[in-house]
């Protein structure tokens, strides 16, 4: 059922249900009232009666008399002081009826009144027992037919009323519901547009209530999605633009070697070349995963892991090019503010640095910051890992080429190069610092980088809260 | 190498070859090379400028746009001032980027990743187009005039037939690449024409029979036709 007719069904029931009750029970009430009213009334008329008749002679004297004599007399004093519309009873017998109309079974009289229909007319009938003599009794009949008649007025006129206050408030229901049904369809239509893949409709309502609320929570999250489709799309693009060059050596390698007689030196340089771009494409897929991984939030591990360990790790992975390059690589550890000297794996009272996250996913990322500053550096440069346990920091810094300030903001956004050419010689995807953006925010920490060209550059890795 | 204007014999055409990537620069310029052209690689925009400004003369650039330094946008302009046409090669596929290319002057705009064929096709193209065929195609003790539609095998001219022309110098164009039959049917007769492969191999026939150094077309097995020229294989083998 719609919530149209269900509002306005229940409004109309409501109502109606309500308006009955009211209506039967007010007007039954004035009918009462005016028939008691006029029961009294016409009580206190035949008391007023009685006590005139009373006048007409005393009990000893209407004793006195022969029983056919006091009845003739009864009779003749009755048609004396009583008008139309009253009959004498004797023993539940009418002998005088002054009525215009037929009275029978007058035993079947019990209360104090009781209305009668009779065809169009209603009927007021009462008797009292004349205190004497014995076995005598005055009945009114009295037309009130009017009195039923104002009742029926009454209740056309409640009638009126009720139809009314039913109009008006069906009209103030209607109103009602069509407007939230109309901010309803608003949001509908909104939410059908956010199905299709348009994010760009805004519902506005002017109200402040819980429409309000849904439609403010339904725009944030259009917005909400809206990003996170633009970023991924932004990344989608950027990855398919960076697959063309690998994959245009690829295919131009390959194709060469098929169908162009090339030269043995020729032959091996192009499938050198197609091995360098395949492990290009592959390590990109493999941070993309990584990337997209941590854009699901997928499950990640969170357990204790010694940064130290981590980057005594990394140093041995690239040792090998340090030492070729000499390069001067040093992780060093701040203690009270004081850079102390240089840490080395067997160090027996290591305090080691701990974070809680995920081993693989930190390595990943100080190999990443690590993997920069090498490329950033000349041979014979110098790079340096400062640990600070007490502001959970931890500065990788190096003596490189630095980056342009123009380009500084941007590069955490995924393939964003500063030289591209450069980068892609020294196998770079332009993935490594969006990915440890997204390292660092997964472990509830941020990044902080500075840069001056030609003076090098300092990544600071912040690790939130404590343990 | 002299101008087109200034010399009629013209050994090679020299193409510059302007992209960043060293993979795919030395992609390219080993197949020119390998077909028989001359190239010369550059892979920044502010030395590319310098080069054309110094006045060195190219038959084409093949142009990547995405350059750093320059612009590859930018270097159109230059370039053609020059009288040397452009064909732009470049990872960017999207419609406003070819239309802004070829708006600017480019001649030819090709989307990476790219067939050598094709490349290969569209730089003779435009080379015909721009009117520098009045060179001299040679092989050996072969010598095609492009101008005068002239073919001498040492002292002697041959008469070839129209289609024997044109197949001839899409094989000289093309050296030491596999030519599928279906691909040289859509180059010399025409991609309106509805032949049959067996034409091709009529032609090559004809061709090896009119002309001693024809037997340098080798026919390879399920794929087409090769013209093998020793030459630029051995220069390769001299390099270092």
């Amino acid at each position: 059922m719609r919530i149209r007719t269900k509002i306005t069904g229940l409004v109309a029931g409501v109502l109606s249900g309500a308006c009955a009750v009211c209506g039967t029970f007010a007007v039954n009430q004035y009918m009462n009232i005016s028939v008691e009213k006029a029961a009294a009334v016409e009580m206190e008329k035949l008391e007023l009666a009685e006590r005139v008749f009373g006048q007409t002679g005393t009990r000893e004297e209407l004793e006195d008399m022969g029983e056919v004599a006091r009845d003739a007399y009864l009779k003749y004093q009755f048609e004396r002081y009583y008008q139309e519309g009253y009959a004498l009873l004797k023993d539940q017998e009418c002998i005088k009826n002054m009525t215009d109309y037929d009275i029978s079974a007058p035993e079947a009289l019990k209360a104090p009144y009781v209305v009668q229909k009779q065809g169009e007319k209603y009927l007021l009938i009462m008797k009292r027992e004349l205190p004497y003599p014995r076995g005598f009794w005055v009945m009114s009949v009295r037309d009130i037919t009017s009195t039923w008649a104002e009742g029926r007025e009454q209740a056309k006129n409640f009638f009126m009323v009720f139809l009314w206050v039913f109009g008006v408030s069906m009209g103030i229901a209607a109103a009602v519901t069509g407007r939230i049904l109309k901010a309803l369809e608003k949001l509908r239509v909104q939410a059908e547009q956010i199905r299709e893949g348009d994010f760009s409709g805004k519902v506005m309502l002017t109200s402040r209530d819980e429409l309000k609320d849904l439609s403010d929570s339904i725009n944030s999250m259009a917005d909400q999605i809206r990003q996170q489709i633009e970023d991924l799309e932004l990344l989608l693009g950027a990855m398919a633009h960076e697959m063309k060059t690998p994959l245009t050596n690829i295919l131009g390698y390959a194709d060469s070697l098929l169908h162009v007689r090339l030269s043995e030196r020729q032959r091996e340089q192009s499938l050198e070349a197609i091995c360098r771009s395949a492990g290009q494409l592959n390590q990109m897929s493999g941070k993309l995963l990584q990337l997209i991984g941590l854009y699901e939030n997928q499950e990640m591990e969170n357990g204790p892991v010694d940064l130290e360990e981590v980057m005594w790790h990394i140093y041995q992975e690239k040792e090998g090019e340090l030492s070729k390059r000499n390069i001067d690589f040093q992780i060093r550890r701040r203690d009270g503010g004081k850079i102390c000297g240089r840490v080395s794996p067997d160090d027996q009272e290591k305090p080691a640095m701990c974070v809680q996250g995920d081993q693989l996913l930190l390595i990943s990322l100080f190999d990443n910051l690590v993997s920069n500053s090498l490329k950033a550096v000349e041979d014979g440069g110098r790079i340096q890992v400062i640990m600070d346990r007490e502001r959970r920091q931890v500065r990788v810094q190096d003596n490189g080429r630095g980056i342009p300030p123009g380009d500084l903001p941007h590069v955490t956004k995924a393939f964003y190069m500063v030289d591209k050419s450069r980068s892609r010689r020294q196998q770079g995807s332009g993935l490594g610092l969006a990915l440890a953006e997204r390292i660092v925010k997964a472990h509830g920490g941020k990044m902080e980088i500075k840069s001056r060209p030609g003076e090098g550059t300092e990544v600071t890795v912040i690790f939130g809260g404590g343990k | 190498m002299g101008g087109q204007r200034g010399r009629v014999w013209k050994m090679k055409y020299k193409i510059l070859v302007i992209e960043d990537d060293g993979d795919i620069s030395n992609l390219i310029c080993m197949n020119l090379e390998t077909a028989g052209y001359e190239t010369e690689a550059v892979y920044d925009g502010n030395e590319a400028a310098e080069r054309v400004r110094q006045g060195a003369d190219y038959d084409l650039a093949v142009l990547d746009l995405m350059l750093p330094g320059r612009d590859g946008f930018s270097l159109i302009g230059p370039l053609t001032e020059r009288r040397i046409p452009v064909l732009c090669l470049t990872a960017r596929g999207d419609v406003v980027s070819k239309v802004q290319g070829l708006k600017m002057g480019a001649e030819d705009y090709m989307v990476k990743p790219f067939e050598i064929l094709e490349l290969l096709v569209r730089i003779e193209k435009i080379l015909g187009r721009r009117g520098k065929k009045n060179a001299v195609l040679t092989f050996r003790q072969l010598k095609v005039d492009m101008g005068s539609r002239r073919v001498w095998e040492g002292e002697d001219e041959i008469g070839l037939k129209p289609m024997e022309f044109r197949l001839l110098t899409v094989f000289l164009q093309n050296r030491n690449i596999m030519l599928p039959r279906d691909r040289l049917l859509d180059l010399v007769w025409g991609e309106d024409f509805l032949g049959e492969s067996r034409t091709v191999d009529v032609h090559v026939a004809k061709l090896r029979k009119k002309l001693k150094s024809c037997q340098a077309i080798v026919t390879v097995p399920r794929g087409g036709y090769l013209f093998e020229d020793d030459q630029a294989v051995t220069e390769e083998r001299k390099k270092p």
